[in-house]
C-alpha cells in the first residue's frame, strides 16, 4: 500500500493510535518525573496535538501552538520558553517530511540522568514504531478487505502485467487453488501446456491483447468453450488496459461472466418462438401470446389468413385488439374475461364476433391458457382463435328448425296420443277369457291383428280347433293337466294356431285359473306371437346341425385320406427295404448314397405317417368322436406302465427317473388319453434332450392335486416361443433338424383340458423344459 | 420251402412283399381279392396266410370267417390293415386272427410276425 499523506493522516487521527500514544507519553512522564509530555505532528505546517499529558494550566495552546511550530521548523530546542526545563525530540512519522516532536519540559529545573535520557529516546522510538505497527494494519486490513471482495465476486477478474503475464487471478476465474497459484507469472502459453491444452486459446488472447495495447480501448467477446463432459459453456471476455502517467502500458484487467445459462435461456427462447411460429403455420387457428407485463401480442401466421389484419412484426396491444370485438359483445366479453383473470383459473374461453380488415364479423372461438406468476398474477396468455362462422350459421339454421318444430308440436301431440291409443290396441297380447269347457268368452281385440279373425268371429268357438295337429296331444295334455291341478297352478305352452288366411302362427301361451268361492269358473289365457323366436331357433337349430355335419365331413375325409394313403405308403416302404436288402453286401460305387437315400425314403415315410396320425387325432377330437370315458385310476401306475412300455430300453441308455412324493394319486380321467399325454410329453422331452441325461418325471399328490412334472435338461424352448407352443402346427425356432409334427403339444393340451387338468411349460434356453401337469385329486 | 398265401388287391403292394419273403426264402403264392384267397389256400395248404382287409368281392373279414370255417382252419392269419382304430383291431382278433399288422408297417416287423406263426 502506498504511504500517502492520507494514510498517514488517517493513522494518527485514529483514535486507538491517539490512546497508545497517551499511553506511552503518560509512562515517560513518570519515569521521568516530568509535568508534561507532548507528541504532536505538523500537518499544513500546524503543529497537532496527538496526545499529552499534565495538568498544567498557565501553558496556554497558543503558547504551545507557537512552540511547536518553532520546534517543527528549525528543529532545535527554543531557549526563550518559559520554563526551567525544557526538552524536544523530533519523530519521523513515516516519510521524513512528516515530521512530529515528542516534547517535555517542567516548570522546576530539572537534571535528567542518562538512564532516563535513554528511556525518552526510546519513548520516541517507541512512539515511531507504534505509528508504523498501525500504518502496517490498516495496510493489512485494506488489504483483506480488497482480497475478500475479489475472492467472493461471482465476476472472473484477472490481471496481466505489460507482458500479458498473470498478476492476479480470483478464485472466480480459475477454481482449482493449485492452478490458481500455479498461474502466477505465467502466460496462457504455459497455462496450455500445464493444463494440456491446444494453445490456440493462448494465441487468441494474446491478439486481443495486443489489440487492447495498441488501440488503448476496452475489447470485448464471447468464449465458446467445449467441456470434457460433451457440454459447452459460453463465457464473455473483456480486457481493459491500464496505463501510467507516461502512457506506457502498466497492465491489463481481465473480466469474464458465464453466461452460458442466459444463452440456453436465449436458445430456449429462440425455439420456443420458432416452434410457436410452426405452430401457427400449421394449424389454420389464430394462435397468439400475449405477454400482459409488456402488453405486446404476438399474432401467428393465421390471424392475416382468416381476419386480413396484417401488424408490423406480426405484434399488437391489447388495447388495440379490444378494438376488433363487435360493440355488441364487449360488455359480455370483458365481463367474463375480468371473472377469469380474477380468479385462479388456469384456462379462458369465449366466443364472439371479430372485424375483419374488410369490415364485417367473423364468429370466433377463442380459447387460452393464462400463466401467473408465484403470487397467482396472470402474466402471459397463450391462445388460439378458431373462426366458427360456418359452424354458427349452421347453428342458427337449426334454431330457426328448432323454433319452427315446437310451433308443430302440440299437433304432433295430439296424433301421437291418438297413435298411442291405437298402438295399445294393436299390440298388447292377445288375452282370452275361457269358459272351462275352453269356448272363448272374451277375446281381446288384438286378435284382429294377430289372426285376421274379428273377436265376435271366434266368440263361443274352441279353441283346439285352430290348433296344428302335431301341437295338439301337447296342448290338451296341457290343459288337461291345468285344469284338474290344485290352485295356483300356472300352464305354459307353446304350440301352432291356424290363422285366417291358413297360416300357422305360433304362440306362447300362459293360462290360469279364475276362482269364485274356491272354485273354478273360468281361465284366462294371454298370448304372444313367437313365430319370429321360432323361426330363429330353428334357423340356428339348422345351422348347427350343418356345422355338425360338416365337422363329420371333414373327419370322414381325414379319416379316409389317411386309410387311403396308408397302402401306398406301405408299398413304398416295402419297396425301399427290398432295395436295402438287394444292395446289402454287394459294393457298388454308389452304395453309400444309395443307403442313404433309402434311409431318408423311410424316414418321410415315418414323418408322413405320424403327421396323419395326428391330424387324424385331432379331426376327430374335434367331430367328438374321441372316446372318451374316464374312471378313477392310480396315476402313478400309469407313469410306470408307460415308462415301462416304451422307455425302459432307450439306445442311449437314458433313463427316466422317477420321484414320488404322497400316497394317493388316484385320478377321474380317460386312461388312453392320459396314456397319450404322458408318452408324447417323454418323447419330446427324450426327443430335446439328447445326450444331456436323464429325464425327470416327479409325481406329487398335495393338497388335492396330484402333480406331473417331466423335466428334461435339453436344448431348452426360446421364451418367445412358449406362448406359441400349444398352437397347431406350431414349432419351437430351435428344433430345426429335429423331426415333428407342431400337433404333438396341442393333441397333449386338448386331451389334458378333457381329463380337468391344467398345462404349463417353463424353460430356459440351453438348460431344459418343464411340463407340469394338474390333476384334481380323486376322492371316492 | 414253407408256403405263404398273400392275400392283397394291391398288385404294387402284393409284389413288394412276394419279392421281399421270396428273398428270404419262402414259397409265395398270390392271390387278389378274398375269394381267389380261400381258393388258393385250399389248393397250396400254405403254412401261414397274409390277407388285406379291404378288398372287393370278399373283404378280409370275410375271408376270415369262411377260412375259419373250412377244413384248414388251423392255418394262421395274419391280417393287414390300413384301419387304425382299435375297434377293427378288437373284431379283427375277436374273429380269430393270429395277429394284425397296421399299415403302413416295415418288413421287420411283418418278418418277426410270420416266423412268431410259422
Amino acid at each position: 500500500m502506498p504511504l500517502t499523506n492520507k494514510t498517514i493522516k488517517s493513522v494518527i487521527r485514529s483514535e486507538k493510535f491517539q490512546e497508545e500514544c497517551l499511553s506511552i507519553i503518560t509512562f515517560a512522564a513518570e519515569i521521568c518525573e516530568m509535568e508534561h509530555v507532548i507528541v504532536s505532528y505538523v500537518e499544513n505546517n500546524s503543529p497537532f496535538v496527538i496526545a499529552k499529558t499534565g495538568i498544567d494550566n498557565s501553558f496556554s495552546s497558543e503558547k504551545l501552538q507557537l512552540l511547536n511550530t518553532t520546534i517543527v521548523e528549525e528543529n532545535k530546542p527554543k531557549k526563550d520558553f518559559d520554563s526551567e526545563f525544557y526538552m524536544e525530540i523530533p519523530i519521523v512519522f513515516g516519510q521524513e517530511t512528516t515530521k512530529g516532536t515528542l516534547l517535555l519540559w517542567d516548570s522546576k529545573p530539572k537534571i535528567v540522568s542518562s538512564i532516563q535520557q535513554k528511556t525518552i529516546d526510546h519513548i520516541a522510538l517507541q512512539l515511531q514504531s507504534t505509528f508504523q505497527l498501525h500504518l502496517q494494519n490498516l495496510d493489512t486490513a485494506q488489504k483483506e478487505f480488497y482480497k475478500q471482495i475479489l475472492d467472493r465476486v461471482p465476476t472472473e477478474i484477472v490481471a496481466f502485467d505489460s507482458e500479458h503475464r498473470y498478476l492476479y487471478v480470483n478464485p472466480a476465474a480459475i477454481r482449482n487453488d493449485e492452478l490458481r497459484d500455479f498461474i502466477i507469472g505465467k502466460d496462457d502459453f504455459e497455462y496450455a501446456i500445464h493444463t494440456n491444452r491446444n494453445n490456440q486459446f493462448a494465441q487468441e488472447r494474446r491478439n486481443r491483447f495486443i489489440t487492447a495495447a495498441t488501440t488503448k480501448s476496452v475489447i470485448e467477446w464471447i468464449d465458446e468453450i467445449e467441456k470434457n463432459d460433451g457440454t459447452t459453456v459460453f463465457h464473455t471476455r473483456k480486457f481493459a488496459p491500464v496505463f501510467n502517467e507516461l502512457g506506457e502500458l502498466e497492465m491489463m484487467v481481465g473480466f469474464g461472466s458465464d453466461i452460458t445459462a442466459l444463452k440456453k435461456a436465449e436458445a430456449d427462447l429462440k425455439i420456443s418462438n420458432e416452434r410457436f411460429s410452426y405452430s401457427s403455420q400449421a394449424t389454420s387457428d389464430a394462435l397468439w401470446d400475449w405477454n400482459m407485463i409488456t402488453d405486446e401480442i404476438f399474432v401467428g401466421e393465421s390471424h392475416a389468413t382468416l381476419f386480413g389484419h396484417e401488424f408490423e412484426n406480426n405484434t399488437i396491444t391489447g388495447a388495440e385488439c379490444e378494438n376488433f370485438i363487435h360493440p355488441d359483445d364487449k360488455e359480455k366479453y370483458f365481463k367474463h374475461f375480468k371473472e377469469v383473470i380474477a380468479s385462479n383459473s388456469k384456462k379462458w374461453s369465449d366466443e364472439y364476433r371479430y372485424l375483419k380488415v374488410d369490415g364485417s364479423y367473423s364468429y370466433v372461438s377463442d380459447k387460452a391458457i393464462i400463466i401467473r406468476n408465484e403470487k397467482g398474477k396472470a402474466i402471459r396468455m397463450i391462445g388460439a382463435m378458431e373462426d366458427i362462422t360456418d359452424r354458427r350459421n349452421v347453428e342458427e339454421q337449426n334454431r330457426l328448425l328448432i323454433e319452427e318444430n315446437n310451433q308443430n308440436k302440440n299437433i304432433q301431440l295430439n296424433e301421437a296420443k291418438n297413435m298411442y291409443r291405437l298402438l295399445a290396441d294393436n299390440t298388447v297380447d292377445l288375452i282370452c277369457l275361457h269358459n272351462l269347457d275352453t269356448t272363448f268368452e272374451y277375446i281381446s281385440p288384438s286378435i284382429k291383428k294377430l289372426t285376421g279373425y274379428s273377436p265376435e268371429e271366434l266368440m263361443g268357438e274352441f279353441p283346439m280347433k285352430f290348433v296344428h295337429p302335431k301341437d295338439l296331444e301337447t296342448i290338451q295334455k296341457s290343459y288337461g293337466s291345468f285344469i284338474t291341478e290344485k290352485e295356483d297352478d300356472n300352464a305354459h305352452v307353446e304350440a301352432r294356431f291356424k290363422n285366417k288366411k291358413g297360416d300357422y302362427i305360433w304362440f306362447e301361451i300362459k293360462a290360469k285359473i279364475v276362482k269364485e268361492d274356491g272354485k273354478p269358473v273360468s281361465f284366462q289365457t294371454s298370448a304372444r306371437d313367437i313365430t319370429q323366436k321360432k323361426e330363429v331357433q330353428y334357423a340356428m337349430k339348422k345351422a348347427l346341425v350343418q356345422e355338425r355335419e360338416l365337422n363329420e365331413l371333414r373327419t370322414n375325409l381325414v379319416s379316409t385320406i389317411s386309410h387311403e394313403f396308408r397302402t401306398p405308403m406301405t408299398t413304398i416302404r416295402t419297396s425301399a427295404e427290398l432295395i436295402e436288402m438287394y444292395i446289402e453286401g454287394h459294393n457298388f460305387v454308389h452304395s453309400a448314397q444309395l443307403q442313404k437315400r433309402i434311409n431318408t425314403i423311410t424316414e418321410e415315410i415315418d414323418r408322413i405317417v405320424e403327421l396323419m396320425n395326428a391330424v387324424l387325432t385331432i379331426s376327430k377330437n374335434d367331430a367328438g368322436k374321441t372316446n372318451f370315458k374316464p374312471v378313477a385310476f392310480d396315476l402313478q401306475q400309469i407313469c410306470l406302465g408307460v415308462i415301462e412300455t416304451s422307455y425302459s430300453h432307450q439306445i442311449d441308455g437314458r433313463k427316466v427317473k422317477t420321484h414320488f412324493d404322497g400316497d394317493n394319486f388316484t385320478v377321474f380321467a380317460d386312461k388312453n388319453l392320459m396314456e397319450y399325454t404322458l408318452f408324447n410329453l417323454l418323447n419330446n422331452a427324450f426327443k430335446y434332450s439328447e445326450g444331456s441325461g436323464d429325464i425327470v418325471l416327479n409325481l406329487k399328490s398335495i393338497n388335492n392335486q396330484i402333480e406331473i412334472q417331466i423335466i428334461d435338461f435339453g436344448i431348452g424352448i426360446p421364451e418367445k416361443d412358449i406362448p406359441k407352443l400349444f398352437n397347431t402346427f406350431f414349432r419351437a425356432s430351435n428344433t430345426e433338424g429335429i423331426q415333428g409334427t407342431g400337433l404333438g403339444l396341442y393333441i397333449v393340451k386338448t386331451f389334458t383340458n378333457r381329463n380337468s387338468g391344467t398345462i404349463q411349460v417353463t424353460s430356459e434356453l440351453g438348460k431344459g423344459t418343464q411340463v407340469s401337469l394338474h390333476f384334481p385329486l380323486f376322492k371316492s | 420251402m414253407k408256403k405263404i398265401v398273400i392275400i392283397d388287391d394291391e398288385i404294387k403292394l402284393r409284389e413288394a412283399i412276394v419279392e421281399l419273403f421270396s428273398f428270404i426264402g419262402y414259397q409265395i403264392i398270390e392271390a387278389h381279392d378274398g375269394l381267389d384267397g380261400f381258393d388258393q389256400v385250399q389248393l397250396h395248404r400254405p403254412d401261414l396266410i397274409i390277407c388285406d382287409v379291404m378288398m372287393p368281392k370278399l373283404d378280409g373279414y370275410g375271408f376270415l370267417k369262411k377260412h375259419l370255417a373250412s377244413e384248414l382252419a388251423d392255418i394262421p392269419v395274419v391280417l393287414l390293415t390300413a384301419k387304425t382304430e382299435e375297434l377293427d383291431e378288437i373284431i379283427g382278433k375277436g374273429l380269430g386272427a393270429k395277429e394284425y399288422i397296421k399299415k403302413p408297417f416295415t418288413f421287420q416287423e411283418l418278418k418277426r410276425v410270420v416266423e412268431k406263426h410259422i
